[in-house]
């Protein structure tokens, strides 16, 4: 039979720390999670582009006057064959007119004025993973079969796009240590006022012969208590609010912009924080109290 | 010996000294009254025995061992030997007087039917048998006091210190009170009675420590 349970009641209830403890918690807890969880879709996100750009080159052979629709597909035949003889190419995919015409679309509405236009024939090229071929080495390569080709590696042109990727990770990382801090930083100044508010209490406990680990233990116990609803309370708002974001992300048409990531991993990832908050908020509480122990004597 | 002081000085950090060459030496079983003026050093020299304050010169023994060789982790072990009465009673505000009472023995890890069953008997003894449920906010000072006394004793102490245990009570319930403390005495347990209530101290035939501005002025049997 240990201390009673109740023995901190006076501060975290008669002075509302408790309840402020647990609101504060409740909005690091949240604002932590929704942090991790941009962080770990941002990650993935990142990785995936990353990969796929450099993977990819896109090549175009440029639109000639003269040339017949019997020219114009022995030439691209021709250039499928050499990039499918390749050993550091995985796929070959023409992307056919009516394609590109369905790209072009969007800003020309004139049906007839689409058909007329001098569109260059597109290849679209994917290479093996571990490949090092360069989009300007496979241009050099590709000269022989035709010098007016162009290579196109989509990294060029995403690499500014990715770096902004990269930099939103780094600041929901940033804000997931901020998080972190505040919840140390908040936890230590409650517990400091709880342990002032029951200073003659912990004195007591001393004089009776209560090792310190035993008060220790107490304390901690009593902010578990408070921590573990206020932890899951957060972690379920910042739930919420990513559910709602999917939601309209996936109404908006923009959920393929952000690699897949599944709920279970999401949720594996973003857990973590409500753990650690708790976890946090035990040592710190500990910590604060073995302190304030050792300098009564 | 139970206690002794060898040339035990006290000074604070501001510089101010509380005890000055304090020599003394307790036997076990005796009642031992501490007076002196308020200001004089009472409260200080049952810190230095409970191991609140360290002497800044001089040796406390306790239980025979020099207080200055223990380690911090030995501290419990020892203030479970000791019960301490406060005046201003410090009890739990939010614990019943069982609960209040039950501490030491909850913190040593006692049975709960056997921690109830001994409190009980114990607050039965002090007078607080039809009292067990209320919280300190409806108890009057006297009430408060005996649970403190209870408190105290509930885990069998050796030495029994009693800091100005009689200040916040009236008259009536004083004696009530120091008739507790006569009687635990009787049973064996050393108590050191700080009291500044010369009256008091002259109604019984006990031993006396007298201290004025931090020194011990005579150690002998006042009521002789």
């Amino acid at each position: 039979m240990g201390m009673p349970s109740n023995l901190f009641n006076t501060a975290f209830k008669q002075q509302r720390l408790g309840l402020m403890f647990s609101i504060i918690l409740v909005i690091l807890v949240y604002l932590g999670t929704l942090a991790m969880a941009a962080q770990a879709v941002l990650a993935r996100t990142a990785l995936t582009w990353g990969y796929d750009l450099q993977s990819r080159v896109t090549i175009e052979i440029p639109f000639v006057d003269d040339e017949d629709a019997t020219q114009k597909q022995d030439k691209r035949e021709r250039l499928l064959q050499l990039l499918r003889a390749m050993p550091q190419v995985d796929t070959v995919e023409p992307i056919d007119e009516a394609k590109t015409q369905g790209l072009l679309s969007q800003w020309i509405d004139d049906a007839s004025l689409l058909q007329a236009l001098p569109l260059p024939q597109l290849i679209d090229v994917t290479f093996k993973v571990g490949a090092t071929l360069a989009p300007a080495e496979l241009q050099r390569t590709l000269a022989s079969h035709n010098r007016d080709l162009r290579v196109y590696g989509h990294a060029d042109w995403m690499d500014k796009l990715l770096g902004f990727l990269t930099g939103l990770g780094v600041i929901a990382t940033l804000m997931l240590f901020l998080t972190g801090f505040a919840v140390v930083t908040v936890i230590s100044a409650i517990c400091r006022a709880a342990l002032a508010v029951q200073h003659d209490t912990i004195e007591l406990l001393h004089f009776m012969g209560a090792p310190d680990h035993a008060i220790a233990r107490q304390f901690q116990k009593h902010i578990q208590r408070l921590a573990f609803p206020a932890a899951l309370i957060g972690f379920a708002l910042a739930a919420l609010t990513v559910a709602i974001l999917v939601f309209l992300l996936s109404s908006l048409g923009g959920l393929s912009l952000i690699a897949p990531l599944s709920w279970v991993t999401l949720g594996s990832v973003t857990a973590l924080i409500p753990l650690g908050a708790i976890g946090l908020s035990i040592i710190t509480a500990r910590q604060s109290l073995l302190r304030l122990l050792r300098r009564l004597g | 010996m139970l206690v002794s002081f060898e040339h035990v000085s006290l000074r604070y950090p501001c510089g101010r000294t509380v005890l000055n060459d304090i020599n003394l030496a307790l036997m076990p079983g005796l009642f031992y009254f501490l007076t002196g003026a308020s200001g004089a050093g009472k409260s200080s020299l049952l810190r230095l025995i409970y191991q609140m304050e360290k002497p800044t010169e001089g040796r406390v023994t306790l239980f025979d061992r020099d207080t200055s060789q223990l380690y911090r982790h030995e501290y419990p072990a020892l203030r479970r030997r000791l019960g301490i009465v406060f005046q201003d009673f410090r009890l739990v505000p939010h614990l019943s007087a069982l609960e209040n009472a039950a501490l030491p023995l909850r913190l040593a890890g006692a049975e709960r039917l056997d921690v109830e069953q001994h409190v009980t008997e114990l607050l039965n003894w002090v007078g607080l048998g039809d009292r067990l449920h209320a919280l300190p906010s409806e108890l009057s000072g006297g009430e408060q006091q005996r649970v403190s006394i209870a408190r105290a004793i509930v885990n069998k102490p050796r030495l029994l210190l009693a800091d100005e245990p009689t200040g916040n009570v009236d008259d009536e319930a004083s004696k009530k009170l120091m008739h507790l403390f006569l009687e635990l005495n009787k049973m064996g347990t050393t108590v050191i009675f700080a009291t500044h209530q010369k009256d008091l101290v002259q109604q019984y035939a006990k031993p006396v420590l007298r201290l004025k501005n931090g020194r011990l002025v005579s150690s002998m049997d006042e009521a002789a």
